[in-house]
């Protein structure tokens, strides 16, 4: 089995190293973009097997990086994860909506999140490979 | 010596003219007006008359020209004693009435000691000044002319005052209306000013709680990260760590996680302030969410060594709650019983149908510790109250926690409070609602008629797929099919009942006032809608959409809310029994 890649969209630096190095001890490739305007370009020449998304970024909302890479052909079925500090009350559903897998608030629980990216794998796995 | 008629209606008057003539020597006659001085002039018969013109009763003229009509007055001089008839018109008119002087009034009494004693002069004199008496009907036609011109000359002045009173009360006028408007500008002006003031408390206000929900945010982020960190070391992934630094690293992922329960509370503080708290409620088991809340507390209750004991009784029926909201006021109500017992004591939990009104189910926490003040019973509900009496403990928290609880306990209906009956310690209870299937149906049965009494059941049973990832993702899958569902009905016509675990299986049912046709129309939308949902065939769910009349007769004519209500809802809890 390959090594999956995850593409990490979060413009907090401490955030992406946490979550780096609970990612990386599980055996997941990563690459990272910190804003919205790198975020397309390194998912275009990364092609992450899945992507954990932050909604507040520079440069652009994550709302509207989740519209442009489902407007791509090869990221229509890319499972996206959201991790944000907004308020799931209004988040939750239009994250959930606009194509996300999983909506997490922070601070969040690593194991959940661990378990929720195993989950989204195996099963995005499945028919492409 | 000789006798003076002194004539006046005015009595001071005539007190001074007497005074200064009995001075010297003379007799004094006194009348009141011309009638009374006629008559006093025919007995007395002065030697001199002294005469007011204007008098009630018979004027001054009148008066000279009848006691000229006597012969024997016809050359008794009379002074004319006036302050109004000054022309020269009455002047002609007196000396055609004969021997006269006049004095006017106001005259200094050597003036008049002057005129009577010119007036009272030797009988030559008198009699040679004396003009020749004019005939009497001129006499009158003068008498009248004079009349007639005062009374012009009154009605002018009166006119001329009239009009003066008038000009006056228009300036007044305007000057009422000026300071009027002026009052009112500044009634406006204050008016405005109270308005503004509101408008500026309420968007402070606003600010206030956009601020704490804008600053719970940003908080959120540093502390995920502290968090992790910690987490991460504990976990042995920065390399080994002795047991030392294992106790110190969870004492400081304790911290993280009571900082981000404070965090919390502020969000859910402004969230109340702003009536944003929404609950989702559903049939729900009184004993399990206690359960839960007890089994999600043990840990903390564990680390004070103190015991929780929990009392149930027999079976409850359901209550209708948002369960997450009651385990979270639970979890409230644990925090504040373990923060203020003392290690090694004990926490009882009961739940009861609550005898008062059996319509709702009791929950009561009690804690052997400090209890709380009377004066602070009421209190402690209070946004940012804290009981001053809080014992040792170092960490006040934020005073918001029975807040929320007191807000989200209200949102269900119920109400909490603290028991003061049982002695020491602190008992805190509250009431939830049970769930009745009358009164949520019982809106969609109020209208409708005898005859139109068609109702429908709609079913949709979801069996997980072989991979439902985790508890949380299904439980997110059962989120967005029940949204799904609530998009599809009428809030007026049906009504969503809520949803059920069973086993493997979930249920979600909807009561329509439809009849069989309709029942099938809401059938397909559902199910089209359901078949949109992608990540229900990603993760291998099956939704199974079915619908059913339910066979109910026309009502009784004369049935009350109640019974029909009563008929519907034992229809339909067969119905859901057999599901």
């Amino acid at each position: 089995m390959t090594t999956n890649k995850i593409l990490i969209i979060e413009d907090d630096q401490d955030v992406v190293r946490a979550m780096a190095v609970r990612l990386k001890a599980h055996g997941y490739d990563l690459v990272v973009a910190r804003d919205a305007i790198s975020a397309i370009s390194t998912a275009r020449k990364e092609k992450p097997d899945l992507i954990i998304l932050d909604l507040g970024l520079p440069g652009g909302d994550g709302f509207v990086v989740m519209e442009r890479l489902r407007a791509l052909v090869d990221f229509v079925l890319v499972p996206v994860i959201v991790v944000s500090a907004r308020d799931p009350k209004t988040n939750e559903s239009r994250a959930l909506k606009a194509g996300a897998c999983n909506f997490f608030q922070k601070p969040f629980d690593s194991a959940e999140l661990l378990t929720a990216i195993l989950n989204v794998l195996m099963k995005s796995n499945v028919p492409g490979n | 010596m000789a006798t003076v008629l002194v004539i006046d209606d005015r009595e001071t008057n005539r007190r001074v003219l007497s005074t200064l003539l009995r001075h010297t020597g003379h007799r004094i006659v006194e009348a009141i007006n011309g009638q009374d001085g006629l008559s006093k002039a025919h007995i007395t018969h002065p030697d001199l008359i002294i005469t007011d013109l204007l008098m009630p009763v018979m004027d001054g003229f009148e008066f000279v020209r009848l006691l000229r009509a006597d012969a024997i007055h016809a050359h008794v001089p009379v002074i004319y004693c006036t302050a109004t008839y000054l022309e020269a018109s009455a002047r002609a008119l007196a000396d055609a009435c004969g021997p006269n002087h006049f004095l006017t009034k106001p005259f200094e009494p050597s003036t008049l000691l002057e005129v009577v004693e010119s007036a009272l002069g030797p009988d030559s004199n008198r009699q040679s000044t004396a003009p020749a008496p004019l005939p009497e009907p001129a006499i009158h036609e003068m008498h009248v002319k004079i009349l007639q011109d005062k009374l012009l000359e009154k009605v002018d002045e009166l006119e001329s005052l009239n009009a003066n009173l008038e000009a006056r009360v228009r300036d007044r006028t305007l000057e009422l209306q000026a300071a009027n408007e002026k009052l009112v500008g500044q009634l406006e002006e204050r008016e405005r000013i109270s308005s503004e003031l509101e408008r500026t408390r309420k968007e402070q206000v606003e600010l206030k709680d956009q601020f704490l929900s804008n600053v719970s945010h940003e908080l959120r982020s540093p502390l995920m990260v502290i968090h992790e960190f910690v987490s991460i070391l504990l976990d042995g992934l920065g390399g080994p760590i002795n047991a030392d630094q294992q106790e110190y690293l969870q004492i400081a992922r304790r911290n993280t996680i009571q900082l981000k329960r404070m965090i919390d509370d502020l969000l859910e503080t402004s969230r109340a302030a702003e009536g944003k708290l929404f609950i989702k409620r559903s049939a729900t088991s009184p004993i399990e969410l206690v359960k839960q809340a007890i089994r999600s507390f043990s840990m903390t209750a564990a680390s004070k060594a103190i015991s929780v004991q929990a009392d149930f009784g027999d079976s409850l029926p359901d209550v209708y709650v948002d369960p997450a909201r009651i385990i979270q006021v639970l979890t409230n109500l644990f925090d504040n019983a373990v923060k203020f017992s003392q290690p090694d004591s004990s926490i009882a939990v009961q739940a009861r149908i609550l005898e008062e009104d059996p319509a709702f189910v009791c929950i009561s926490v009690a804690d052997d510790g400090c209890g709380i003040n009377v004066e602070d019973s009421e209190r402690v509900f209070e946004r940012l109250h804290q009981a001053n009496n809080t014992i040792q403990s170092s960490r006040r928290g934020l005073g918001l926690g029975l807040y929320i609880c007191k807000e989200l306990v209200e949102l269900h209906g119920g109400r909490i409070w603290n028991d003061r009956a049982r002695q020491g310690g602190c008992t805190m209870q509250f009431t939830l609602p049970i769930f009745a299937l009358g009164s949520l149906i019982e809106p969609i049965v109020k209208n409708c008629t005898a005859t139109d009494s068609s109702f429908a059941l709609l079913t949709v049973e979801v069996s997980p797929g072989e991979s439902c990832s985790s508890e949380q993702q299904c439980a997110r899958t059962r989120l967005r099919i029940s949204d799904t569902i609530e998009q599809c009905i009428l809030p007026d016509l049906d009504v969503f009942l809520p949803p059920q675990n069973r086993g493997q299986k979930s249920f979600f049912w909807v009561v329509a006032r439809t009849d069989k046709k309709g029942a099938d129309v809401m059938e397909k939308r559902i199910r089209g809608q359901l078949a949109e949902l992608q990540d229900l065939k990603k993760n291998g769910i099956f939704c199974d959409v079915s619908s059913q009349a339910l066979e109910i007769d026309t009502f009784a004519s004369d049935s009350t809310l109640e019974q029909r209500v009563e008929v519907v809802s034992a229809k339909l809890e067969t119905m859901l029994k057999t599901e």
